[in-house]
């Protein structure tokens, strides 16, 4: 549904989009991930037709965003990071206001805008002034406004941003519903546990750059490799903590060891194997493993280790250059 | 026709303004001042003739003042109305979501300026009926008031297209409304500029100068509106119009006498050009994909 090849943005010498490549299935949930000033909002508004790029290439459903405005345009549904909204009208009218700007006749518009308001549980305000509505509420109208020409991609930017939890959880839900209908969405967000939840694939982008991009599965499974280990020893082998210490600290995965009293933390790069072979060798030389797991990863911690990665390999490139 | 009468932004502006008191309020306040307006000029015209017969024929003289004053409050409102359509959509953040629609910056700009003349229109025929004091009592015709009218809408749309352009160009509503003001103006001085000099030029190279239509250089007046409104008056209070300024010199081209003779109609597609220019540049700022 989305391919993006080689997409970058510059502004004069500041590179804001930095050769990217991803693709986005029919049917698929996209999450984007990744600090202020990563690229996100620049990549979709490049997707929306909002900013020009600098050069690659924007597909949309087989149609070339850059060549073909027009038609991509209705092919998209998008919500910015702000509401847009005209708080003079009535919800209806809103969203009958964006419908004649698609060209759909004035006998099915209110119709579909119907439909749509309670999709988003909105029909009961259909009559009240977008002025009253909570924040919550102007954010699923502008979810309904973004769907009012069924679009088959919908770019949603911050959808959740600066809302209660409650109408959180409401957003996800539609979202999810949506979903399940058949659109594509692609969804940048702060709150990672949620896009966890609701993404099949994310993309994790920084200074530009897309770190890392794939199904969600894939790298939380990726990600379990470099969550460390906790060794827990049964109690009163001192002697037994500092033999195992330094068993731990020759195998050529571990990267860092620390402790406290009954357990021992374990900064360990290699895979499953590694580690099994790792119990093995603990247990041959008897010491009293009673227990051995690794930390279960998530999207927030993953994130934090990328953009720290990701960081360090910046200053390091920017220090070569220096010299 | 499409763009204009099935225009979505002209039917929401309209909508917006017709449920809002605003509007009412401020059209009442319009022919409040404009009565007074008249109610003064009315005294001023006949301040010879108070104490004794009312002095019908002076009474044509109310028309200027109240036909000057209305035009120069529709321009003002004008520049006010549309110095706000676009950057009022940008301060409210609805105008990046309106270009991911199939709308496109000539849509938006051709509605915006459709609400605003349609405004203006509630303006003008709210007031006729203060307008024809000066018709009725003046003894001007009924052709002249529906030009009047006419030209209103003529104005509305030169100094709209203006508005569109300023408030495209700049973020905030009242920079973009000083702006037209001063674009506005600055045209027509400029023209007034241009003449001068050249009347300067001829003089400096001892050109005999006749009168001041020297050389046809009234013809750079075609490029303010103001002119062509000068002119209607002219002819409506039965002053030498431009023609018949230009028509007694042989030192110009009979062609120049001849595009004088067809001032209005002149005048009225030349500043059309150009307000189809500053539309047209005004779709370029609205719709421009930044970089």
């Amino acid at each position: 549904m989305l391919m993006i090849r080689d997409l970058t943005k510059k502004y004069g010498r500041f590179v804001a989009v930095n050769h990217i490549n991803m693709h986005v299935g029919k049917g698929e949930i996209f999450g984007f991930v990744g600090p202020n000033g990563a690229g996100k909002t620049t990549t979709m508004r490049i997707c929306c037709g909002l900013l020009k790029a600098t050069s690659g290439q924007v597909m949309i459903d087989g149609t070339d965003a850059f060549r073909a405005r027009q038609a991509v345009k209705r092919k998209i549904g998008y919500v910015p990071d702000f509401f847009g909204v005209y708080d003079n009208l009535k919800v209806l009218e809103y969203m009958r206001f964006f419908g004649s700007m698609y060209d759909i006749p004035s006998a099915q518009v209110t119709e579909i805008a119907r439909g749509l308001l309670k999709l988003v549980n909105l029909d009961e305000w259909e009559e009240l002034l977008v002025d009253r509505l909570s924040r919550g509420m102007k954010q699923r109208l502008c979810m309904a406004r973004a769907l009012i020409h069924n679009p088959q991609l919908l770019i949603l930017d911050e959808p959740n941003s600066g809302l209660d939890p409650r109408a959180r959880f409401e957003m996800k839900e539609i979202i999810k519903n949506l979903s399940s209908m058949g659109k594509t969405i692609v969804i940048s967000s702060h709150i990672l546990p949620e896009l966890a939840e609701m993404c099949t694939s994310i993309g994790v982008m920084d200074r530009g750059k897309m770190i890392v991009s794939g199904k969600v599965d894939d790298i939380m499974k990726q990600s379990q490799f470099t969550q460390p280990i906790r060794i827990r020893l049964s109690s009163g082998a001192s002697e037994a903590k500092e033999q195992a210490v330094r068993l731990i600290r020759e195998d050529p995965h571990t990267e860092k060891v620390t402790f406290t009293e009954e357990e021992l933390f374990v900064t360990f790069c290699g895979g499953d194997d590694e580690a099994a072979r790792l119990l093995r060798q603990l247990i041959q030389k008897a010491i009293p493993v009673a227990g051995f797991y690794r930390e279960k990863g998530d999207l927030e911690s993953l994130f934090m280790k990328i953009i720290s990665t990701s960081a360090r390999q910046a200053t390091r490139q920017k220090g070569k250059g220096d010299r | 026709m499409k763009l204009l009468f099935k225009n979505p932004i002209l039917r929401k502006e309209l909508q917006i303004s017709s449920r809002s008191v605003k509007i009412p309020l401020v059209i009442m306040g319009y022919n409040l001042l404009l009565a007074m307006i008249a109610i003064i000029a009315l005294a001023i015209t006949n301040a010879t003739s108070l104490w004794g017969t009312y002095d019908y024929a002076a009474l044509s003289g109310v028309f200027p003042f109240i036909v000057c004053s209305e035009v120069g409050m529709i321009m003002l409102f004008v520049a006010i109305i549309t110095g706000g359509s676009i950057s009022g959509e940008r301060e409210k953040q609805t105008l990046e979501v309106m270009l991911t629609t199939p709308m496109t910056p000539l849509a938006i700009a051709v509605g915006k300026m459709g609400a605003v003349i349609v405004k203006i229109m509630m303006f003008v025929i709210s007031s006729i009926p203060i307008l024809s004091i000066a018709f009725v009592l003046g003894g001007l015709s009924w052709l002249a008031l529906l030009e009047f009218v006419g030209l209103t809408v003529f104005i509305s749309i030169y100094v709209g297209s203006i508005g569109v352009f300023c408030s495209s160009l700049v973020k905030k509503s009242m920079l973009a409304m000083l702006l037209t003001i001063l674009i506005g103006s600055a045209i027509s001085i400029f023209v007034l500029i241009v003449y001068i000099v050249a009347y300067l030029l001829y003089s400096a190279l001892s050109v005999r100068i006749q009168d001041l239509s020297f050389g046809g250089w009234p013809l750079v007046f075609l490029f303010t509106p103001i002119s062509v409104f000068v002119d209607f008056l002219a002819r409506v209070m039965n002053v030498e119009g431009i023609y018949s300024l230009l028509k007694h010199n042989h030192d110009i081209p009979g062609i120049v006498k001849l595009l004088s003779r067809f001032w209005t109609v002149l005048g009225i597609g030349v500043n059309m050009g150009v307000a189809a220019l500053f539309l047209w540049l005004s779709t370029i700022a609205i719709g421009k994909v930044k970089k």
